[in-house]
């Protein structure tokens, strides 16, 4: 994806450009005073040297071209990486990419070569938030210079999920417990078959559609709605939970990334939002951004 | 596509390591300031650079602080002892070169290296102050080169490789060059000194003439082959036989040492009379190298003289103030003239008549010959030079005792110009003739259009008054070594392997090289360093730009250096496209995307070239057809295994055409807009 806005080139004298200014007039001084036209000579190349890497350092940034990847969502208070392509005309032996908030990444680039990078992202509370925008800036070559360019990113957005922790246990649902018994004596033949899906470890054998593997190769698990409703679905009830709103939040997201990585399913109850029931990838994703966005200062939750 | 190595922003963790170009070039920049430290420095400097350099390559601890503290004070003690001042030229260049020397030892951190640079600049212009030659000049944008590269490095600390600074300051530098240039021509040169300026130390000075005049005195200038001056001439050059360089005129003969009567500010000074013959004067500019002194050569007898300058009584021409830099200066001489020609002033007549009180076989000599008339005299005197077995030679041996130049007429019969002046000078005054002792240089080697006149070449003859005719030149020398006067070299007389090859009277190689190298130095001289606010404004004459103040040259100087910028960025930006480091299809194709991403439409990560041009085609109808002619023409030199040469044409025609119609796209959105 490229930016949704380039800003401004900017290009500022650094620090060091205000020392080699007084320099450079000290050395006029010396010139004048003695007559001595080689140091006259001398001073003309360093203002040339400082005119002409104006637009050199200038000239470098512009070169380079950048487009992102989305963002991989994200625990709160952990730092991220983006992944964005850089792109340059010239070759840059460095460039800093920054995005607003994070450490700084310095790289070479060579001539017209696309590179992959991960660009570190500074930590946040949870909430879904704007891109942050990113610094490019060099000042190769001799430093007098700082060229800048700010590129945002209105069209992408950052998750931030609460931060799992807490050592509550699982919830053992209620409703599961008592169809429990009845769940697993139940004839499978009752049940009304539901889907298919690729088979993940911890499938049990039984569930394996053998039919499907000798068809097309593919290991594949059969499910049926029972599954689901009644087997071995967990409850997870926020209102039932004793502690903080954070401390909950993150005690449901310990849950919620525990249950999924086990392929189980769970429904969540969030106030406010209709019971979330499912047990894939999706489920498990609009799980933990209701959790990211739930009670979230409203700048914390941009618009969906 | 996985992600590229990318390293976070340097830390300073790890131990520091000075970086190397700025070491090296901030060591040879102290090395080359050695030759003028005082002698106690010299030792101090060494060991100073060894030890960094232990430090850096086997990890020797650095210095304590407190000996840097105490070395630093000492140092400042040291030279103010040295220099009996810590300000000046000398004074201030050791005290920078040893402050340049401790912050080497003590740097430790990035911002030290920084501090560093702006010393090394510092130390390549103080090391300007003292030599401005072309060795020197080179010397100093060599490291000046060096520096940048250190420089490029401080400021990119992730660019540790030394080839890649290199190239991108030889870049640097180049592109700076142009700019460079046209300040120097344009820039106004404001005259005079901010500051008192320091002159140079006694060891610095040149040799040169003497304001006085002993037997032997010309030994050590006669093997100099250093260049006093160089004369270029308005129209002809004048003829061997005249090139007489007037210096001094010396009148009073103390103890066998002639004295010259310096102008000074306290004598009110009578300009000699003069009466030239119209249409016979010769107009020259001389470029003198600088001496202590206030000497300027010039022919006999200047009648316009150049600016700050007095003409004594004695027809020398002396500067307001000492020359210690090179000086270039314009004269008018008349070579038919009589000077002096009204009867002498009592004092003037008795000065040059009187005698030694030896010498008692001179005076003999000349007795018989008083009462001749004066021209006669000379004749006679010549004569007894030409006849008499006398020779010419720079080592004639010490005259000792009393009546030196009894022993020199009669005895020893050899001589150096400076004896045969003298023993001239003498009978003429014994004879009844007023006379005299003109030093100066006599001859000079011609280099291309100039003529070039060594420390060698000093000279001395005599002038004698006749009535009516004033003070006529007479030059005894000629007598005895008549190829001496003839040929302009001085050591006419010797043809020995002692002297420098610049001096022989040979042809050779070597002497063509020496002859290439003055040219060469002559030009550097006349048109980089004399290259003054006057030769300025003669240059912008030439372009019709008259009576420029210094405001209206400062602007056009900024004017033509903003251009001057404008043009360097332009060509510099086709260079580094067609030099680009590219695979032919990717640079034949990089115009096309360029354009686009100018329009707005860039290709995004990981999308393939079809995809990307399929879009660029739909926000561009008009161009669709060329789009994906080109864009096809393309993938397959891209991927396809062959692509003959004749389809790369097309395809780089294709691209280049398609790159055009983009661009004019792009620039009629802009102005519409």
């Amino acid at each position: 994806m490229k930016p949704s806005s380039l800003h401004r080139l900017t290009l500022k004298p650094n620090k060091m450009g205000m020392g080699f200014i007084v320099l450079v007039i000290a050395m006029l001084l010396a010139a004048i005073n003695y007559g001595n036209n080689i140091i006259f000579f001398i001073s003309f190349l360093l203002i040339s040297l400082m005119g002409n890497s104006a637009w050199q350092t200038r000239r470098q940034l512009k070169s380079a071209s950048v487009s992102a990847f989305a963002i991989a969502p994200r625990h709160a208070t952990e730092p991220g990486g983006w992944q964005i392509q850089i792109l340059s005309e010239l070759p840059n032996p460095a460039i800093t990419l920054r995005a607003l908030g994070a450490e700084p990444i310095v790289c070479a680039l060579p001539a017209a070569t696309a590179i992959v990078l991960e660009l570190p992202l500074a930590p946040l509370l949870r909430g879904n938030f704007p891109a942050p925008v990113i610094l490019l800036s060099t000042q190769y070559p001799i430093g007098l210079w700082t060229a800048e360019r700010a590129l945002s990113w209105d069209n992408q957005r950052q998750w931030v999920y609460p931060k799992p922790q807490g050592q509550a246990p699982l919830p053992q649902a209620q409703l599961a417990d008592k169809k429990s018994a009845a769940s697993t004596a139940a004839n499978k033949g009752d049940e009304q078959f539901e889907h298919l899906r690729s088979y993940t470890a911890g499938d049990a054998l039984n569930k394996i559609a053998f039919k499907q593997f000798a068809r097309t190769g593919q290991l594949v698990t059969q499910h049926w709605q029972s599954d689901l409703t009644e087997s071995d679905e967990i409850q997870i009830n926020f209102n039932q939970m004793p502690g903080s709103i954070e401390a909950n939040l993150s005690q449901i997201t310990q849950w919620v990334l525990q249950l999924s990585a086990q392929n189980r399913a769970f429904t969540l109850n969030l106030p406010g939002n209709a019971p979330l029931r499912g047990h894939d990838t999706r489920h498990r994703q609009q799980c933990l951004e209701a959790l990211a966005l739930f009670l979230a200062p409203p700048q914390n939750q941009g618009a969906r | 596509m996985t992600p590229h190595s990318a390293r976070p922003a340097p830390h300073a963790s790890h131990r520091f390591r000075l970086d190397i170009p700025l070491g090296f070039v901030i060591g040879l920049a102290i090395l080359a300031h050695l030759s003028h430290m005082p002698v106690w420095a010299i030792p101090l400097v060494m060991a100073g650079l060894m030890w960094r350099f232990f430090h850096e390559w086997r990890n020797w601890p650095r210095p304590p602080q407190f000996l840097l503290i105490s070395l630093g004070l000492l140092a400042g003690l040291g030279v103010f002892l040295s220099y009996h001042s810590l300000w000046g030229r000398d004074a201030g260049t050791a005290l920078l070169t040893l402050a340049a020397l401790l912050k080497l030892l003590e740097t430790r951190a990035t911002r030290d290296q920084n501090a560093l640079l702006l010393l090394g600049f510092f130390l390549i212009t103080s090391l300007l102050l003292f030599d401005q030659g072309i060795t020197t000049t080179l010397l100093a944008l060599i490291l000046f080169a060096g520096l940048v590269t250190a420089w490029i490095g401080l400021s990119n600390p992730s660019l540790v490789a030394i080839k890649p600074r290199i190239r991108a300051s030889l870049g640097l530098m180049l592109a700076g060059l142009p700019i460079a240039i046209t300040l120097f021509i344009l820039f106004p040169r404001p005259p005079g000194a901010l500051w008192g300026t320091q002159q140079p130390t006694t060891q610095q000075a040149k040799t040169g003439l003497a304001d006085s005049l002993t037997a032997g005195a010309f030994e050590q200038l006669a093997t100099d082959d250093t260049p006093a001056f160089r004369v270029s001439f308005k129209g002809a050059m004048i003829p061997p036989t005249e090139r007489y360089w007037r210096v001094l005129v010396m009148s009073r003969e103390i103890n066998g040492t002639w004295h010259a009567k310096l102008p000074n500010g306290f004598d009110a000074i009578t300009p000699p009379d003069v009466f030239a013959s119209p249409d016979r004067d010769v107009t020259y500019t001389i470029t003198l190298e600088p001496s202590e002194r206030r000497f300027m050569p010039s022919l006999a007898v200047p009648i316009a003289l150049p600016a700050n300058t007095v003409l004594s009584d004695t027809a020398s021409l002396f500067s307001s103030r000492p020359l210690t830099d090179r000086t270039r200066y314009t004269v008018t001489s008349a070579t038919h003239y009589r000077l002096d020609p009204t009867p002498l002033p009592r004092a003037d007549r008795i000065e040059n008549l009187s005698l030694p009180d030896g010498d008692p076989k001179l005076k003999a000599l000349a007795e018989p010959l008083r009462g001749l008339p004066a021209l006669e005299i000379r004749d006679r005197i010549l004569s007894y030079f030409h006849t008499e077995g006398f020779s010419y030679t720079l080592r004639p041996g010490k005259l000792m005792g009393e009546n030196r130049m009894d022993e020199f007429l009669f005895q020893t019969k050899k001589g150096y110009c400076e004896h045969y002046a003298s023993a001239f000078t003498l009978l003429m005054r014994a004879a009844g003739i007023p006379a005299r002792i003109v030093t100066g240089y006599q001859g000079g080697e011609v280099i291309g259009d100039y003529l070039l006149v060594r420390q060698a070449d000093a000279h001395a003859w005599s002038e004698i008054w006749v009535k009516d005719k004033g003070w006529i030149q007479v030059d005894p020398t000629t007598m005895v070594a008549p190829e001496r006067i003839n040929t302009g070299f001085a050591n006419a007389a010797r043809q020995d392997d002692t002297l420098p090859v610049s001096l022989r009277h040979t042809e050779g190689i070597a002497r063509e090289w020496s002859q290439l190298n003055d040219r060469l130095e002559n030009g550097w001289n006349q048109y980089i360093l004399g290259y003054s606010g006057s030769a300025q404004i003669d240059f912008l004459q030439t372009f019709g730009l008259k009576n420029l103040n210094t405001g209206a040259q400062l602007l056009l100087s900024l004017i033509a250096t903003l251009l001057t910028w404008a043009g360097v960025f332009f060509i510099w930006k086709k260079i580094s496209q067609a030099i680009q480091p590219m695979p032919p299809a990717e640079k034949a194709w990089q115009p096309v995307e360029r354009a686009l991403r100018r329009l707005n439409v860039s290709r995004e990560a990981g999308e393939t070239l079809s995809a990307y041009i399929e879009r660029a085609a739909t926000a561009f109808p008009a161009h669709r057809t060329q789009l994906t002619q080109t864009q096809s023409l393309f993938s397959q030199w891209f991927f396809a295994a062959a692509f003959s040469k004749k389809s790369q044409a097309l395809a780089k025609l294709k691209a280049k055409n398609l790159a055009r119609q983009l661009n004019w796209l792009y620039w009629r959105k802009k102005l519409s807009r």
